[in-house]
């Protein structure tokens, strides 16, 4: 029953990959081939629009839609369980997101070989923010989860994403070392500003923070998914 | 319904969307005082204060999107369409409740940071209140209007606030093409694009209240659904893109290889065309290939002709010298290559640089060094010069140089080897006329003919409006080059400011020479976007016409007089084009310096780049 489950959402949810896959590759194919800026900044900027709006795209109506269109009672009816529901969504959506980084980073990379930068650069920069997106997505799910409205989504999206900015700012600016691995946008900055390979200590301490953070997110949302009932 | 209570109705609804967004705003700043406060620099705010007042654009549109869903979701809008208030009355006083709240969140950080900035003694936004707080309002207010309107029309809060900001990007996207073509008034550039914002986001602005008025009165509803939405949002920019991409971009590059700094160098300043391809290039098959002799050759010390001149010279230490490299001139004499350059002088006094000396050096190559083998003091041409740069030009007439130097002339003897002597001098002898270059378009008008010993009139003629348009187009180093027209007339073609003109010398005598200005062309606000300027280097070769100014090239069209026709346009950001040289095919190898900020090793590269012939 699980797998039906994948197979419907995937089914529902194909438009979406299918837009950000076409949108990305269309940008990527148009930009590297003027080449009115640089291939690395055309890289970097469609990299940080696909890490924001590829996750809310995603997240926008996946969980809000199934309220609004009340087909979440239908959905609920179904016999399994309601975690099953909740995660049959958010791997689709993962699945979905990290296909969309990954060809553009092919096209990328492809489109910028034997040119100004060196070879790898691309794919690895767009990849570290692939990374990021996933992360940022896993954080929107605790709070759109619930959502009955695509501007309730909308709302907790854009307070996810600034709020991680002003814990980033303030981890940067008060120097809480311990708290910038916690936060999505650090594959951004460990790629741009230092630029070569991640130290392998910095790497371990990163994934580790990440890892723990992703099951707490992953665990809430599927906490207060199966609480969904009392605000039907 | 009194007014009052509709306004009271209104304040109560928003006070919770006020409370978040002030919230949100004054993380930030408040952020930073503490931070800064714990260093021990005192309770302020000052760099937090932009993104502050950034996030505070984005949030007055969501303002006025959850204003209007109060009212307006599911069938409440029926309530307020049929009684107790007039819809238009109801829709403007929510309107005005919703700004004044948007405005109040913007201007929270703004007199924080000015309050604690102040009482510590701490500079505020460090002189740019316009840019950080007037420019912010305005934009504020177009996407607070933008984004009231499509809410009322679209109904659904998530969807009207990004319709509403997707237009106020076109809004700002607007402004700054009217800002990149201003038109000619005698107002302070600064002063007028501050107008040109106003107007345009105020315009916008009314323009959407009115028609949330109309849109609410006459209850229009857009239904829309997400999957086209941003379908159709993503096509508009990618049209958008692909038509400024066709405009500015659309010369194809054929082949690209890197070179070394050095070689780049000595490729870009000290070889001729054809010199160039005869030894050490050759274009196969759309490639570039490098010749032996290029790998061979070891590289020279190019410090090397100022150290001579200073040593020459006695120049004292404070002296810095300059070069124009494309003003230099290299000759054949008996066999070997002379380089001829203008050095200009300089002392910098009080941040200002101050000309005060002139010279002309012959250098010549040996082994791997270039050396300075003659130099001549021209500084008595600098006579009367307040300091300012001065107007050179420098043109070679068979085996004599004829320079040019503010109001000064100097004709030099180049036929001996090694060596080079003054034939003649006058000093102050040049007068220049004013001219209207874009007043005087198929227009004839003269200019006094700079009557050199020596020169013909006609190369006195071409001479003369070279240096005299170069001269009052206010920069000496402004783009100029001389042609054969069609009708095998003697044409000319200059860049000014925001233009590019062509025009044909018609007749001279013995004190004047008269010309008419045939055809000009504006750069287009598209073209300004990215940086050209007046500036350009220019150069014309088989009537088509190739401006290049830093990292773009831009090639016209002008074998039909009195018309200037767009080829083509190459762009690369933060690329500076060292020179082009025109193939016989018309293909362009440009030779260009790239600076690379994303590698580690952060140092400029340098490239050749084959272009394709923008007529093919």
């Amino acid at each position: 029953m699980f797998f039906k489950l994948v197979w419907k959402e995937w089914k529902e949810n194909l438009w979406k990959l299918t837009f950000c896959s076409v949108v990305s590759l269309a940008f990527v194919a148009l930009l590297l081939r003027v080449r009115i800026i640089p291939d690395a900044a055309v890289c970097a900027l469609i990299s940080i629009i696909q890490l924001f709006v590829v996750p809310i795209v995603y997240c926008l109506d996946i969980f809000s839609g199934e309220m609004s269109n009340k087909t979440i009672h239908l959905l609920f009816k179904v016999p399994v369980e309601r975690w099953k529901i909740f995660m049959s969504k958010y791997l689709v959506s993962i699945f979905s997101i990290a296909l969309v980084f990954i060809l553009s980073s092919l096209l990328m990379e492809f489109m910028s070989f034997g040119r100004e930068m060196e070879q790898g650069y691309m794919l690895k920069n767009n990849l570290l923010n692939g990374v990021a997106a996933l992360l940022l997505f896993t954080w929107f799910c605790p709070f759109a989860c619930q959502s009955r409205s695509e501007a309730g989504s909308l709302a907790s999206m854009c307070g996810v994403a600034i709020g991680f900015g002003i814990i980033f700012m303030w981890a940067c600016s008060c120097k809480i070392k311990w708290a910038l691995p916690f936060v999505p946008y650090i594959f951004i900055i460990k790629h741009t500003f230092y630029s070569g390979f991640l130290e392998l200590i910095d790497m371990i301490k990163i994934v580790l923070s990440q890892a723990l953070s992703v099951s707490v997110a992953v665990s809430i949302a599927c906490l207060r998914y199966t609480k969904i009932r009392r605000y039907l | 319904m009194r007014h009052a209570r509709i306004i009271h109705q209104q304040i109560r609804q928003i006070v919770w969307q006020f409370f978040v967004c002030f919230g949100l705003v004054m993380v930030l700043p408040i952020e930073e005082a503490a931070v800064n406060y714990r260093d021990g620099d005192g309770f302020y705010s000052s760099n937090f204060i932009v993104p502050a007042v950034m996030i505070s654009i984005l949030l007055a549109g969501l303002i006025a999107c959850s204003n209007i869903q109060a009212d307006y979701k599911q069938s409440r809008y029926i309530f307020w369409q049929s009684k107790p208030v007039r819809t238009k009355l109801f829709i403007a006083l929510k309107y005005f409740v919703g700004l004044f709240a948007a405005l109040i969140i913007l201007l929270c950080p703004v007199v924080f940071g000015f309050i604690t900035s102040t009482l510590c003694g701490e500079e505020f936004l460090q002189g740019q209140e316009k840019d950080f707080v007037v420019i912010p309002i305005f934009l504020a207010l177009m996407t607070y209007s933008l984004c009231f309107a499509c809410s009322i029309l679209i109904r659904k809060t998530a969807r009207g606030w990004l319709v509403g900001l997707a237009l106020s990007s076109l809004g700002l996207l607007l402004c700054v093409l009217l800002l990149f073509a201003p038109k000619e008034s005698d107002m302070h550039i600064e002063q007028y694009m501050l107008r040109v914002f106003i107007s345009v986001t105020c315009t916008i602005s009314v323009g959407a209240f009115i028609f949330a008025l109309i849109a609410g009165a006459r209850n229009w509803h857009l239904k829309t659904n997400l999957k086209g939405l941003l379908w159709v949002a993503s096509i508009l920019i990618f049209s958008l893109m692909m038509f400024y991409g066709s405009q500015i971009a659309n010369i194809k590059v054929l082949d690209e290889l890197e070179i070394d700094k050095e070689r780049m160098h000595f490729l870009s300043k000290y070889i001729g065309g054809s010199k160039l391809l005869d030894s050490f290039i050759d274009i196969d098959n759309d490639q570039i290939v490098v010749k032996p002799a290029f790998e061979d050759f070891t590289v020279f010390w190019r410090g090397e002709v100022r150290k001579s001149l200073k040593a020459a010279y006695d120049l004292e230490e404070s002296y810095f010298v300059s070069f124009d490299y494309n003003e230099r001139i290299s000759a054949e004499i008996d066999g070997v290559e002379h380089f001829f350059d203008i050095a200009l002088c300089y002392r910098v006094e009080n941040g200002r640089c101050k000309y005060e000396k002139v010279f002309l050096t012959c250098s010549v190559f040996e082994g791997n060094q270039m050396r300075t083998v003659s130099i001549i003091n021209l500084s008595d041409c600098l006579k009367d010069n307040q300091g300012n740069i001065p107007n050179t030009l420098m043109r070679q007439f068979d085996n004599k140089i004829a320079v040019l130097i503010n109001s000064s002339w100097a004709l030099i003897d180049i036929s001996s080897r090694g060596s080079i002597k003054v034939i003649e001098k006058e000093i102050n002898p040049i007068k220049f006329y004013p001219l209207h270059y874009k007043k005087s378009l198929n227009k004839e008008w003269s200019l006094p003919l700079i009557d050199i010993a020596g020169l013909s009139e006609y190369d006195s003629a071409k001479l003369s409006v070279e240096f005299h348009i170069k001269s009052k187009t206010g920069q000496p180093y402004r783009g100029f080059s001389i042609y054969d027209t069609v009708d095998s007339n003697t044409g000319f073609c200059f860049s000014a400011d925001d233009l590019i003109m062509t025009g044909e010398i018609t007749r001279w005598d013995d004190e004047k020479v008269y010309c008419q200005l045939t055809a000009s062309r504006p750069f287009t606000a598209l073209e300004r976007l990215t940086g050209f300027q007046g500036y350009c280097r220019i150069i014309v070769q088989d009537l088509t016409l190739y401006a290049y100014f830093r990292g773009e090239l831009m090639v016209f069209d002008i074998r039909t007089t009195g018309k200037i026709r767009k080829l083509g346009h190459f762009v690369r950001n933060r690329s500076e084009i060292m020179r082009i040289e025109v193939l016989r095919n018309g293909d362009i190898l440009m030779m260009r310096g790239w600076e690379d900020r994303f590698s580690d090793a952060n140092l400029d590269r340098f490239f050749l780049t084959l272009l394709e012939n923008p007529r093919r």
